[in-house]
């Protein structure tokens, strides 16, 4: 009986050894995973942080220049809409096609007001943004030069190059050199 | 009774130490993100009002380049009718103009005009001299027709 009970007690003996082995084991590999989470988890944790924080300071900046410029466009917006008159004005003064043909029309009737008839149109085109049209014209001599300033009033921009007049037995002949200006793409 | 062993002491420091961290860290992140969110929002709105208005960037920059061309073409070529103005104003009340020519080029008129007093030339030369648009003016050539009691003359009118 004895015998078995020492035997018994032996086994929990070696059961409670390898107990404490264990915990001390365990004791030791959770310090070890501590440390190592601490060293590479916290590291990488306060490296996500860091960079979060410097995205979110880009973003703001990025969102302060982003609504400066939507407030200027946005005032932009409302000037542009204000001066729609102006701009369709502005057009027609400079616009973004040569538009010969309307120029043309346009250059008839200011002649015909002054009593001039066209007699010849040349068109040429030019590598610049403007198109140079050679015109002559017949009509009355004290007209001239109130048609001249009527051609410079014209709502396009344009430039008198060169002109001549001249007065042979009562008809006069007026060839102007006229260069028409459009915005070039 | 038997204090605790030293390893269990700090261990349980660490762990409480690496929990109010994490802790801390994972509030702080989640603010963060938060924001980021936000932000990222408020971007993305922004850039849908930006592109609807992508357009009054492209007039704008039209409107400038056209006023540019306008006060630069302007400004390098002057309107020649206040000087043409002046001009014949003068001839008209003293000769009779039987042709003119104008090029930008060379700033300058030639005119040939034609009349029966040479008098009238003096008169015509003294009026068009006293123009604020004419600058000089130079008698190139005078012709006397006997036959019809003629002078014709060439000038060359300079402007300002």
């Amino acid at each position: 009986m004895n015998e078995k009970v020492t035997k018994q007690l032996g086994v929990y003996k070696r059961s409670l050894q390898n107990r404490k082995f264990q915990s001390n084991a365990y004791s030791i590999l959770l310090v070890f995973t501590i440390l190592f989470f601490d060293i590479f988890g916290l590291q990488s944790m306060i490296d996500i942080t860091v960079r979060r924080f410097s995205t979110l300071k880009e973003l703001n900046q990025l969102v302060v220049d982003l609504s400066y410029k939507e407030d200027s466009t946005s005032l932009l917006k409302r000037k542009l809409e204000d001066s729609q008159f102006y701009l369709s004005r502005l057009e027609e003064v400079v616009p973004l096609e040569a538009n010969v043909e309307k120029y043309m029309v346009n250059l008839v009737q200011v002649a015909a007001k002054h009593g001039y008839r066209q007699n010849k149109l040349v068109k040429r085109d030019t590598k610049d943004n403007y198109v140079e049209m050679r015109a002559s014209f017949q009509g009355s001599p004290n007209q001239m030069e109130p048609f001249i300033r009527s051609i410079e009033a014209q709502d396009r921009l344009l430039v008198i190059k060169s002109f001549y007049y001249s007065v042979v037995e009562d008809t006069v002949n007026l060839e102007v050199v006229i260069r028409i200006f459009y915005l070039d793409r | 009774m038997k204090a605790r062993p030293k390893i269990a002491k700090t261990t349980r420091n660490l762990v409480y130490a690496t929990a109010i961290v994490f802790g801390v860290l994972f509030v702080i992140n989640l603010i963060l993100q938060q924001q980021l969110n936000k932000r990222v929002e408020e971007r993305d709105e922004l850039i849908e009002v930006i592109k609807e208005n992508a357009y009054v960037e492209d007039q704008v920059r039209g409107i400038s380049k056209a006023t540019k061309l306008y006060e630069n073409t302007k400004a390098s070529n002057l309107d020649i009718s206040p000087h043409l103005n002046a001009l014949t104003e003068v001839l008209g009340d003293t000769v009779v103009v039987n042709n003119i020519s104008f090029d930008r080029d060379k700033n300058y008129y030639n005119v040939n005009a034609s009349t029966n007093k040479a008098t009238a030339y003096a008169t015509m030369i003294g009026r068009l001299l006293e123009s604020e648009h004419i600058e000089s003016m130079t008698i190139e050539l005078v012709n006397f027709k006997a036959q019809t009691h003629e002078y014709t003359a060439d000038f060359k009118v300079n402007v300002k």
